[in-house]
């Protein structure tokens, strides 16, 4: 007599009940990989994912047998060796599919020991990987100096590889310790016949997506790190001099070490050469491509946040004085700085808005600019005077007067 | 108290603890939350990578704004600097190799403060099929093959194996474009990696309807009758997935909030005027949202309560998740909680993908069966609206019994 099943769960009922198919086509495809390399001495990345792929779907059909977990283990391994690179032979290099592959190979290794073991053995060396994964987020977050040493040496001789592998080694200190202002980076690309093309990185106009928008807005926060070089005597010197000669003064009322900020070499400085690298590779001359491009200067441009009697005034918060841009140098098309000595390299170029709050005397302004019309903000923009300054001029000497 | 009895009761409470320890991780729970995860989370992870097609060369291709040039020197010879491990400092000064002093006059601006023995290491450890595939045409034909795979993903099909590749793609994406990442990135990330670790196509997947078919069909073929499917079965590994979501969303919020307290504009209270009208970010050029801002403005007593009041709601809320969030009672409210906070942040800050993001991670807390319920509420809804319009439609009651049985099977998936 015919029996009604009654509820059932439909867990076990799966479509293919063989893994050994899918891990056999896997098996010969990551050998043939390997064999591929030891004969022609060449990569096989096709082979090797394909067939890494192969056992992976062998897994999923039967994932709690050691046999099937060690066979993909294997598989790995016979992958590794089919992305190898040798250097007589040339070609392109698979190092870091390499080093995926060899994470996925021990994995697969690992769980073939955890289905092996006891329940109680392997709980326990679940835990203790759950305890490991946590300690590592909690290195993580605790690497923002200033941190402590123990959390120093966490990172550094235990956790960075398995963090930077797995990209969960963010601090979490989202907005902290304060909210900061928008940052754009401005650059001008100058070329031969002297025509200057402003572009910005995120320009709302270029973006359809606020996606995308954001994520300009991302890789203008990398240049945005703070070296820790205080500001030195001569530094100062050599910018009044030259702001003396060029007639572009100090920020008025605002303390000279607040105007200078220098980005960090090792990572700011580094990212500004290759986004200089993408502007000369982007930004053509509008009548003639050929033209070739002679230097690209950059800005970082803080956007100040108004504050809220600014708001109720109806105050335009996109107006150019809103902004304070720091030169970050003049550069090559290589990216490149061209004068690491300018005296303006990593100083504020004031952008001042009528009435100009002036507490220094006999400090040369340029005449201000338009912005004759009632209601309409007249701007000192010093800026426009010194995209127009020829880069190296001082770097004769003599070329500042009282400075060898 | 005798000596033997204080030290077995001292055994007693590790014994408490190891049991304690192993209900948290290792009680079977229902995967139908990690179903519903799975779905929010492949869907926002295909729409953040469908937004990467308009942008493919400039932030992967070899002339990126970050491009391969810079990736691979950060990848191969990025310093890696340690502490001392003792008590001495490195002192420098000690005579380097030519190539050493060319390291560090071109990674530091004061090579000379800089002693080789802190440099520990060089490189980093990224991946990314993006550092070997530079093809434009190649590039997008797998840019397109991982959309595919982040698809199959989200419907639950071969979930194992698609959640595998998903991650995979994910992190290549990442590895390769650091400089264009931000939070949503970070929380995705988490988000895949933990629903790999699980069954999420245990439940509101393609895979279970496969299983289904597959139970339908041997019912059939045996001669038996059709099998009545009740939810999916509680598994070990769907509580541990949700227990480490758990745990990671109560630190990324407890950090963000200790973090918090360092700033000076937190403890004053006006943080949150700084995220609501900074320019790059918040909607400014939005009239509408602009008009209560200057209303707020012209009132300062009205400005100051409603900023502070803001301020340190934020505040509390991400102190105070990691413990509230575990007493039933309070539960329901925290999760309310944040759900009005990332509101606010997708509001008033645009980043309206990383509020979604934080959101499919606290669905972590909802439980199993209060997603059933809802479904099936749902679903019967839908019956309602099948059988109101049969019935206007002047069929006969036979059809509507049938109908009526053949959803009220569904409804229990």
């Amino acid at each position: 007599m015919a029996q009604n099943p009654g509820i059932v769960r439909g867990d076990h009922y799966l479509l293919f009940t063989n893994p050994w198919p899918a891990l056999t086509v896997g098996i010969v495809l990551t050998a043939g990989a390997s064999l591929w390399d030891l004969l022609a001495g060449q990569a096989a990345p096709l082979l090797v994912f394909f067939g890494l792929l192969a056992s992976g779907i062998g897994v999923n059909v039967k994932p709690r047998s050691v046999l099937v977990l060690a066979t993909a283990a294997f598989s790995g391994v016979l992958g590794w060796f089919g992305l190898q690179w040798h250097e007589g032979v040339g070609g392109m290099n698979w190092d870091s599919a390499r080093v995926l592959v060899a994470v996925l190979t021990a994995i697969a290794a690992l769980a073939a020991l955890l289905v092996v073991v006891p329940r109680v053995a392997r709980r326990i060396v679940i835990s203790l990987l759950v305890l490991f994964h946590f300690g590592g987020i909690v290195t993580a977050v605790t690497s923002i100096s200033p941190n402590p040493w123990l959390s120093n040496m966490s990172w550094t001789y235990v956790y960075r590889p398995y963090l930077e592998f797995f990209y969960l080694g963010n601090a979490y200190h989202f907005y902290s310790p304060d909210p900061g202002p928008g940052t754009q980076i401005w650059f001008y690309v100058q070329f031969e016949d002297g025509k200057i093309v402003d572009y910005m990185v995120a320009d709302p106009q270029e973006c359809p997506l606020v996606l995308e928008y954001q994520r300009r807005i991302s890789i203008t926060e990398s240049v945005n790190q703070r070296a820790n070089s205080p500001l030195t005597e001569t530094t100062q010197r050599l910018r009044e001099s030259a702001g003396q000669i060029d007639g572009i003064p100090l920020y008025p009322g605002m303390p000279p070490p607040n105007q200078y900020r220098p980005i960090t070499s090792w990572y700011s400085k580094r990212m500004l050469e290759s986004y200089v690298r993408h502007v000369a590779g982007k930004v053509k001359h509008p009548l003639n491509q050929d033209k070739k491009i002679t230097g690209i200067k950059a800005y970082l441009a803080i956007h100040r946040i108004p504050d809220p009697l600014e708001i109720a005034k109806e105050v335009d918060t996109t107006s150019k004085w809103m902004y304070a841009p720091y030169y970050l140098g003049d550069h090559d098309a290589q990216g490149t700085l061209k004068d690491p000595n300018d005296p303006y390299l990593y100083w504020l170029i004031p952008i001042l808005k009528e009435p100009i709050p002036v507490q220094k005397v006999n400090q040369q302004f340029r005449p201000l600019g338009p912005g004759g019309f009632v209601g309409q903000d007249r701007i000192a923009n010093f800026l426009d005077v010194h995209l127009w300054l020829k880069t190296g001029r001082f770097g004769q000497p003599g070329a500042i007067p009282g400075v060898p | 108290m005798s000596a033997p009895s204080q030290a077995r009761s001292f055994t007693e409470f590790l014994a408490d603890g190891f049991r304690a320890w192993d209900r948290f991780w290792f009680r079977p729970a229902d995967p139908t939350t990690l179903g519903l995860m799975r779905i929010c989370c492949g869907l926002m992870v295909l729409y953040v990578h469908l937004a990467y097609t308009f942008d493919l060369q400039a932030f992967f291709g070899a002339n990126a704004w970050f491009d391969l040039k810079a990736a691979n020197e950060f990848r191969y010879d990025f310093p890696n600097a340690a502490q001392p491990s003792g008590w001495t400092q490195i002192q420098p000064g000690h005579p380097d190799k030519d190539e050493e002093v060319a390291y560090k006059q071109k990674w530091f601006s004061r090579p000379e403060d800089v002693a080789s023995g802190q440099i520990h290491s060089r490189g980093q450890h990224r991946w990314s099929i993006w550092y070997h595939v530079t093809d434009p045409t190649r590039m997008m034909v797998v840019h397109v093959g991982f959309l595919v795979v982040m698809l199959l993903f989200t419907i639950g099909l071969g979930t194992r194996v698609t959640g595998v590749l998903t991650l995979i793609a994910i992190l290549s994406y990442i590895h390769r474009a650091p400089t264009v990442l931000f939070g949503v990135d970070t929380m995705m990330n988490l988000g895949v990696l933990y629903l790999v670790l699980a069954p999420s196509g245990a439940a509101l997947s393609v895979d279970r309807l496969i299983q289904k078919y597959v139970a339908r069909r041997r019912a059939a073929r045996a001669g038996l009758p059709e099998p009545l499917f009740g939810p999916p079965a509680p598994q070990v590994s769907a509580n541990f997935a949700l227990r480490l979501l758990q745990i990671n969303v109560c630190l990324v919020y407890f950090i963000s909030g200790l973090s918090k307290l360092k700033g000076d504009l937190w403890l004053s209270g006006n943080a949150c005027w700084f995220v609501m009208v900074n320019n790059e970010f918040s909607p400014v050029h939005s009239a509408l949202y602009m008009a209560p801002i200057r209303f707020l403005c012209e009132h300062r007593w009205l400005w100051e309560l409603t900023i502070t009041s803001l301020t340190y709601f934020t505040l509390a809320f991400e102190v105070s998740f990691i413990y509230l969030i575990w007493s039933r009672r309070l539960r329901w409210t925290m999760i309310a909680a944040a759900v009005m906070l990332h509101l606010g942040i997708a509001v008033c800050m645009g980043l309206v993908t990383f509020s979604m993001m934080m959101l499919v991670l606290v669905l972590s807390f909802v439980p199993g069966a209060a997603i059933r319920k809802l479904l099936e509420r749902m679903s019967r809804r839908q019956e309602g609206f099948v059988l109101d319009s049969v019935r206007l439609n002047g069929h006969g009651a036979d059809r509507e019994a049938k109908m009526a049985g053949s959803f009220g099977a569904s409804a229990r998936t």
